[in-house]
């Protein structure tokens, strides 16, 4: 077991955080959103308490508990009052031990996740993300949905669930986090109690994936959606996983490129010309190969020429790379930035709870790494990840009136898929 | 030095003074040395109610070009002045009030403090800056309202139960009057409200309470006065005397909708015990709403709702999505029965104890960043006219009777009295809404 610890008593509040192996990733194809499903219908009561009593008790607390899937791992994160807080780590155990699983819940939440399906369907961002991720990281568990699709929700059984909660909820690697106000004896008996609930079973291993690669030919998907006005835009393809030594200088060329109000993306599409009102570059930190993405949403008349825009800016960042004067820039910009991700001790907790999920270095490391980062090496990098001819681009948009313009801009094979058919 | 004029204990080691400068600049100070940075927010008393009719979205679009050059510092370079140290900076506008955020690295304090100082007292603005500025408002427009059905339902909301009152009207404009602005507006509009006796300074974080009040004096303290006066108070908007139903087609899977009442004021005696109605309404799992529509017979997969908390009285809003199967009409029905019945019966003591610890939680909550404390302050001051408003409404929520809250729900909850704007699947695929308009 690890415990970290990030006490703060200025104000009277309590967090935890309970995190095993586990999440989307491992996902049985055909079983697309048994993680995201499972870890929620485990918070849905305990064996000695059903549903209805489970929430009475966290909601009498005035607590929060809820236990989530990420790609790689399934966290338990509970909010209290400090005061409270013996009684929502009770809770916690309790669900640790023995979730209740039951059968109803389980077709209940289903109907729910069909539901969520519905309503990711009504954000156009959210659209050209999912349809952007399965292109630009196809034959990865990455690439799969990890809120599921209709066939595989409903494939979904309570065995399968009942199958996931026994191999996942086990003391083999549980990572355990207080954050707030506590002292060093009550962390300790907290941290026993969550640990003691746990089956002293082994964690199950994670299965081998190959990475994502560059797609041969670049490719545009239009998510076509009747009623546009504008487009949500998604660019991109593959990037190096957190713990890879290039994740670092990817990610301060995306924070050169659309990291801020003064990146160069944003110089040129919002403040020069105001054909987006947002306009980034990201890569995602995960565990394995995840992806490098540029996004923008212009109207749909200018959705054109901002792709075109977008695009020139992009080669000329893999041709030329980033300056010294940037580089400099952004160290300064990033290493004062991050003094926000640890403002507050939950924060605290979480980004050293992100460190060890990830694999990699201790954030004040990568500081430290950032600083003594040369041009070279930045530069080095951006040309072995940034193919921008080799591009995914997703577009939620209407279609019919933008597949001609598109087509001669030559960006790529143009596809359509229904907005509500994935 | 400036006038101490009020203090108050946010926790046993948080303390918040309000000072004066000579020129009328409120100051708001809680040092919190737990992290090393510190937020640094401007508050003017100006937002998109102190708009008329044909120039609305003005004090949004003002917002925006407030990031652009002084007559010190050319376009672009506040914010590389505060992203080379880290900073990050943004801004946000509302009915009654715009405020700008700086968090900063605590050193970078003083950048911070000269940069709003130069803005608030010499922004210069171009034609060229204008007119970009009116494309990126109307790509948000399109991003968060035309393209965003619940952000289409929550501007309609409005218009619907306003029609006299400027809160009928949305923050970020009409389409029209955000691209018909001009920058005589924009410097008319400058000239009239940005002024330090019409500002708050907000600053939480790391930083000694003395030296801080020098600093802002040195940068702020020679700004003269110079507001115009604000418009008079718009009159109070007539009660809705039957309900108002607007229902529009889009392409979604299910229907959905909002259920608004004219709701109370920020200063008003019922507003603690709307809060605590909302939160027994549709706070958490076991509240009522949630419980029934969503877990026990999934009539809906989502209910939530809400109490504007603005300087005249806004809205009390109850949002609810149609589960597959189910049609608005149900919901709607079901809602209305709830609200008469709480309006009606008092509730239990351990749902009003329920509702009252997730909402203490939820303060608390809000208040761990420096940047949250900075809101929640500039808020109540701006508002309500007074910070301790904040500590007030605490104090409220922990005395309030579950009489208090039947009373206020009998007032606020008349059912002849609703504004209801429905969004029903629209699957023929055609764009409905030139129809609309023309209709």
């Amino acid at each position: 077991m690890t415990l970290i610890l990030e006490p703060y008593d200025d104000l009277p509040l309590f967090d935890l955080r309970v995190v095993v192996r586990g999440g989307s990733a491992d996902d049985p194809r055909g079983r697309e959103g048994l993680a995201h499903h499972a870890a929620e219908l485990a918070r849905r009561g305990s064996k000695t308490r059903a549903r209805a009593a489970f929430d009475d008790a966290v909601d009498a607390l005035g607590a929060s508990l809820q236990i989530e899937s990420g790609y790689d791992t399934i966290t338990m994160t509970g909010h209290v009052l400090a005061r409270h807080a013996d009684a929502l780590v009770e809770l916690a155990a309790e669900l640790l031990a023995a979730p209740a699983i039951e059968a109803d819940e389980h077709a209940k939440l289903v109907r729910e996740n069909l539901a969520s399906l519905d309503a990711m369907r009504d954000d156009d961002e959210a659209l050209a993300w999912r349809h952007f991720v399965r292109a630009a990281l196809a034959g990865h568990p990455y690439g799969r949905t990890s809120l599921g699709t209709e066939a595989s929700l409903n494939a979904l059984t309570v065995a399968d669930t009942r199958a996931w909660a026994e191999r996942t909820f086990v003391r083999d690697g549980v990572l355990i986090g207080f954050a707030g106000a506590f002292t060093p004896a009550e962390a300790e008996g907290r941290a026993a109690r969550l640990v003691g609930a746990l089956p002293d079973r082994p964690a199950a291993p994670r299965p081998a994936a190959p990475a994502a690669e560059l797609p041969p030919a670049p490719r545009i998907i239009l998510v076509d959606k009747p009623e546009r006005t504008q487009s949500q835009i998604v660019i991109g393809h593959r990037g190096p996983p957190a713990a890879h030594e290039d994740w670092l200088p990817i990610h301060v060329v995306c924070a050169i490129f659309g990291g801020g109000f003064t990146s160069r993306l944003m110089s040129e599409v919002r403040v020069k010309r105001g054909w987006s009102y947002g306009a980034s570059a990201r890569v995602v930190r995960a565990r394995e190969t995840h992806a490098f993405n540029l996004r923008v949403a212009p109207s749909m008349e200018q959705t054109a020429d901002t792709l075109a825009l977008v695009f020139a800016m992009w080669r000329e960042l893999a041709d030329q790379g980033v300056t010294a004067a940037e580089l400099e820039f952004i160290k300064g910009y990033l290493s004062g930035r991050w003094a926000f991700d640890i403002d507050t001790a939950p924060k605290r907790l979480d980004d050293k709870i992100e460190a060890l999920g990830l694999g990699v270095a201790d954030p004040s490391r990568l500081l430290a790494r950032l600083q003594l980062l040369t041009l070279d090496e930045v530069n080095a990098a951006l040309r072995r990840w940034l193919a921008p001819d080799r591009a995914i681009t997703a577009l939620t948009c209407t279609a019919r009136e933008l597949a001609p313009r598109l087509e001669a801009l030559g960006l790529g094979t143009i596809e359509v898929a229904a907005y509500d058919a994935y | 030095m400036p006038i101490l004029e009020a203090e108050a204990r946010l926790s046993p080691r948080l303390t918040v003074t309000r000072h004066r400068l000579s020129n009328g600049l409120g100051v708001i100070l809680v040092p919190d040395p737990s992290a090393p940075v510190v937020s640094l927010h401007t508050w003017y008393r100006v937002g998109s109610s102190h708009e008329r009719p044909g120039k609305t979205g003005l004090a949004h679009l003002f917002e925006h070009l407030m990031f652009n050059q002084t007559a010190n510092h050319p376009a672009g370079e506040f914010d590389r002045l505060l992203e080379q140290v880290g900073g990050d900076t943004n801004a946000a506008t509302w009915v009654d009030w715009t405020y700008y955020r700086d968090n900063l690295p605590a050193a970078a304090l003083p950048l911070g403090l000269a940069l709003e100082a130069d803005r608030m007292a010499n922004l210069t603005l171009t034609d060229a800056q204008v007119a970009s500025e009116k494309e990126v408002v109307a790509n948000e427009r399109r991003q968060r309202i035309d393209d965003d059905v619940d952000g289409e339902v929550a501007e309609l909301v409005w218009k619907t139960a306003f029609t006299s009152h400027p809160y009928h009207w949305p923050t970020i404009g009409w389409m029209d009057d955000i691209l018909g602005t001009t920058p005589d507006d924009a410097r008319a509009f400058y000239r009239a409200h940005y002024a330090p006796e019409r500002a708050t300074i907000v600053l939480a974080g790391a930083f000694e309470r003395e030296r801080a009040l020098a600093q802002i004096e040195e940068s702020h303290g020679k700004i003269p006065r110079g507001a115009a006066p604000l418009p008079p108070q718009a009159a109070p908007e007539p009660p809705i005397d039957k309900p108002r139903r607007v229902t529009i087609r889009r392409p979604i899977a299910q229907p959905r909708g909002v259920i608004a009442f004219r709701g109370v004021a920020h200063d008003d005696p019922d507003w603690a015990p709307m809060q605590l109605a909302i939160e027994l309404l549709v706070g958490g799992e076991t509240s009522r709403l949630q419980r029934r529509l969503v877990t026990d017979e999934e009539r809906a997969s989502a209910v939530n709702g809400a109490v504007s908390p603005t300087r005249d009285p806004g809205l009390v809003e109850l949002a609810l999505d149609a589960q597959r199967g189910h049609g608005w009409d149900e919901l709607e029905e079901i809602v209305l029965g709830e609200l008469t019945r709480i309006g009606a019966t008092p509730p239990s003591p351990g749902e009003l104890e329920k509702a009252r610890a997730r909402l203490e939680t939820g303060f608390w909550g809000e208040l761990e960043t420096a940047d949250g404390k900075a809101e929640a302050l500039g808020h109540f001051e701006t508002t309500g006219g007074d910070f301790r408003r904040l500590l007030a409404v605490a104090e409220a929520l922990r005395t309030t009777t579950a009489e208090d809250v039947q009373r206020a729900c009998a007032r606020i909850f008349e059912p002849e009295r609703r504004a209801v704007v429905v969004v029903e699947p629209d699957e023929d695929g055609r764009d409905d809404r030139a129809e609309e308009l023309a209709a």
